[in-house]
């Protein structure tokens, strides 16, 4: 059996990595570089970067310090926040960014998807979808960086991520983040079964128990970690770490 | 660039006067020798060890009771006790101990975004096993990097400052917040000795003056101990700072052993070394532009209890320190000092902090005030001495 993908996701605020609850309520956590260079020596596979700032406030990826973070980073670095050009994902690959994460742009413009996927290969694109229940559950696409509802139907825009040349999808439950309390595995289990395409399972995680669900009952290709690696537990302080992975596959 | 005054490490063949017991010279500040050459740390230390009852069975006897006191006091709260953690030898052990004497320890880390991966895994490992809970307060890194560098642009000696007062104000704060009455330190002064008095200072008032001329940022995150805080501390939360270490025979050496077998904790090779910044401050900084070394303070410690010759303690304190590699390049990059700046601070005139504003006078004014806290065992008589006279 495949080892389990665990992919830690931290969050960007300006120059500062923060930790958030349903996308609000952040806390410190520290200083990206250093922070990578704490998880290069745990045993890390693949990490993931999300400036939640940069397209909030229209702008641009930050160049000069993701340049820095590649310099600390020895495992694939996945980045988003703020791409909006064929020039910004290219200055990223060109940084050592193995990936880059498309969100709000991409439901901007829709096409952005399939330029980027026809110049760059569809296995270096992850889409990623935030999604937020609305009143009388109705499950919606989200927009953080307008903070409203998209009225997209989560499977149809998953699905269409994937025409347009997604190589991988990124799913956060925005109710389930940061709250310990398990991942919207019904949800999960909903996107995996209608694409093809790898799913990244994010938000919600508080043990080993929710990870195995997400992968065996909800389909997902991996787990994005975010509370489970950056407090010693839930309540508690700030300590990066990585869950002990033993006895689990 | 580096400035620091070695001596030959051959220590007959040094030509300034050196204790004849631990390598204290006749540099280091406030420092007299007897008719044997013995310094008066030397024997601050014996005195030390007699008042404590150091690793005698009076000492056990103080500790146990104070450690009664701990107990009965918090028997209705979550934690009966605070242990600050750096992931550090002392610290770590500190709690080990405090878990098997029975107390329910809260440990409580001040995170200056600069840790070491080896100081957040010793921290994860040492308080997964114990099951000890974590109570972190994160700076903002950026802000906290701007006061680092006002420090080292305002020129003076005191560079962990910042980290220090802020680490002591946080142990005031979760003790509020937990209402925890006990703090715990891992001070052991036969291992570090007692730093010479009038070496240096630092109070919230040099952080903020140093910071306000120096830096550019505002001040947001940042637990500044003001004087106002510090009082209102000392007189509402009425928190007592023990150091059980100083009762105790403890070893620095069987310490790490000891929690290398427990839970894979590992020795991060030097005093200081578990955080970055004051890495560079102790390798780098200090011995290039003060010519002075702290160094010898735990050296001095480890030859008066037998763990290191004069001879070889001399020779390593005049010995270069050994510096990682790319620390420099990472502390230049990431405070945005460029070489030739850098050069230029090395370099210039050394200044102290009598040259900035501290509350060192209201402190001497209010001797009266502190002397009597003092008594109450509400602040330790270390501080009086040091900031009353
Ligand atoms: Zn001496």
């Amino acid at each position: 059996m495949l080892r389990t993908r665990i992919i830690p996701v931290l969050l960007l605020k300006g120059e500062s990595l923060v930790k958030t609850i349903k996308f609000k309520n952040f806390t410190y956590v520290g200083d990206p570089c250093n922070s990578l260079r704490i998880f290069n020596e745990l045993e890390v596979d693949e990490l993931m970067v999300l400036d939640i700032s940069a397209s909030k406030e229209k702008k641009s990826p930050n160049f000069s310090l993701i340049k820095d973070m590649c310099s600390e980073c020895f495992m694939p670095l996945s980045y988003g926040g703020g791409i909006r050009t064929i020039e910004h994902a290219k200055k990223l690959f060109d940084l050592g960014i193995e990936k880059i994460v498309l969100n709000t742009y991409a439901i901007e413009n829709h096409l952005f998807i399939s330029q980027l996927s026809s110049y760059f290969g569809s296995q270096a694109i992850i889409v990623s979808i935030d999604i937020r229940k609305r009143r009388f559950a109705k499950k919606d696409v989200f927009s953080n960086t307008f903070k409203s509802y998209l009225n997209l139907d989560p499977i149809d825009w998953a699905k269409q991520a994937e025409e347009l040349g997604a190589g991988e999808l990124l799913l956060t439950s925005v109710d389930n983040e940061g709250t310990w309390q398990g991942m919207d595995f019904d949800l999960i289990k909903n996107i995996s079964q209608n694409i093809s395409i790898p799913l990244i399972a994010h938000g919600g995680a508080g043990n080993l128990d929710h990870i195995k669900k997400a992968i065996h009952e909800g389909g997902a290709s991996a787990v994005g970690l975010g509370s489970m690696v950056t407090f010693q537990k839930k309540g508690m302080g700030v300590l990066i770490h990585m869950p002990k992975l033993e006895n689990f596959n | 660039m580096n400035k620091l005054d070695l001596q030959d490490p051959d220590i007959n063949n040094v030509q300034i006067k050196v204790c004849s017991r631990c390598i204290y010279d006749e540099r280091v500040s406030n420092i007299s020798f007897d008719a044997n050459g013995i310094c008066n740390y030397c024997h601050q230390v014996d005195k030390l060890k007699e008042e404590y009852g150091t690793g005698k069975s009076k000492g056990t006897l103080q500790l146990n009771k104070i450690l009664d006191k701990i107990k009965l006091e918090g028997a209705n709260k979550k934690y009966d006790c605070i242990v600050g953690v750096s992931g550090g030898t002392d610290s770590s052990y500190l709690l080990y101990l405090a878990k098997k004497w029975g107390l329910r320890p809260l440990a409580v880390h001040f995170d200056n975004t600069w840790n070491t991966a080896i100081a957040t895994m010793n921290i994860h490992k040492l308080l997964n096993h114990l099951e000890i809970d974590l109570y972190t307060y994160v700076v903002d890194n950026k802000e906290m990097d701007d006061i680092i560098r006002s420090f080292i642009l305002a020129g003076v000696a005191e560079s962990e400052a910042p980290n220090d007062l802020g680490f002591a104000y946080l142990l005031r704060i979760a003790a509020r917040k937990y209402s925890i009455k006990y703090i715990l330190e891992g001070h052991s002064f036969t291992e570090e000795g007692i730093t010479p008095l009038g070496r240096n200072y630092f109070d919230g008032k040099y952080i903020k003056s140093i910071h306000q001329k120096f830096g550019k940022r505002k001040m947001k995150t940042y637990p500044l101990m003001t004087f106002t805080r510090f009082l209102t501390s000392i007189i509402f939360d009425q928190v007592k700072f023990i150091r059980p270490l100083w009762y105790i025979s403890y070893s620095k050496k069987d310490a790490q052993e000891h929690l290398n077998q427990l839970c894979g904790w590992e020795y991060y090779g030097g005093h200081h070394l578990e955080n970055r910044s004051a890495a560079f401050f102790h390798t780098i900084y200090l011995p290039g532009k003060f010519n002075s070394d702290f160094r010898n303070n735990t050296i001095s410690s480890q030859v008066r209890i037998g763990n290191c010759s004069r001879e070889d303690g001399w020779s390593i304190y005049n010995t270069a320190p050994i510096v990682e590699p790319d620390l420099l390049t990472y502390v230049k990059k990431r405070l945005e000092i460029s070489d030739i700046e850098f050069e230029h601070i090395m370099n210039k005139q050394p200044l102290s902090w009598k040259d900035y504003p501290t509350y060192k006078k209201r402190f001497e004014r209010l001797k009266g005030l502190f002397y009597l806290l003092a008594k109450l065992n509400l602040v330790p008589k270390s501080f009086y001495i040091k900031y009353c006279s």
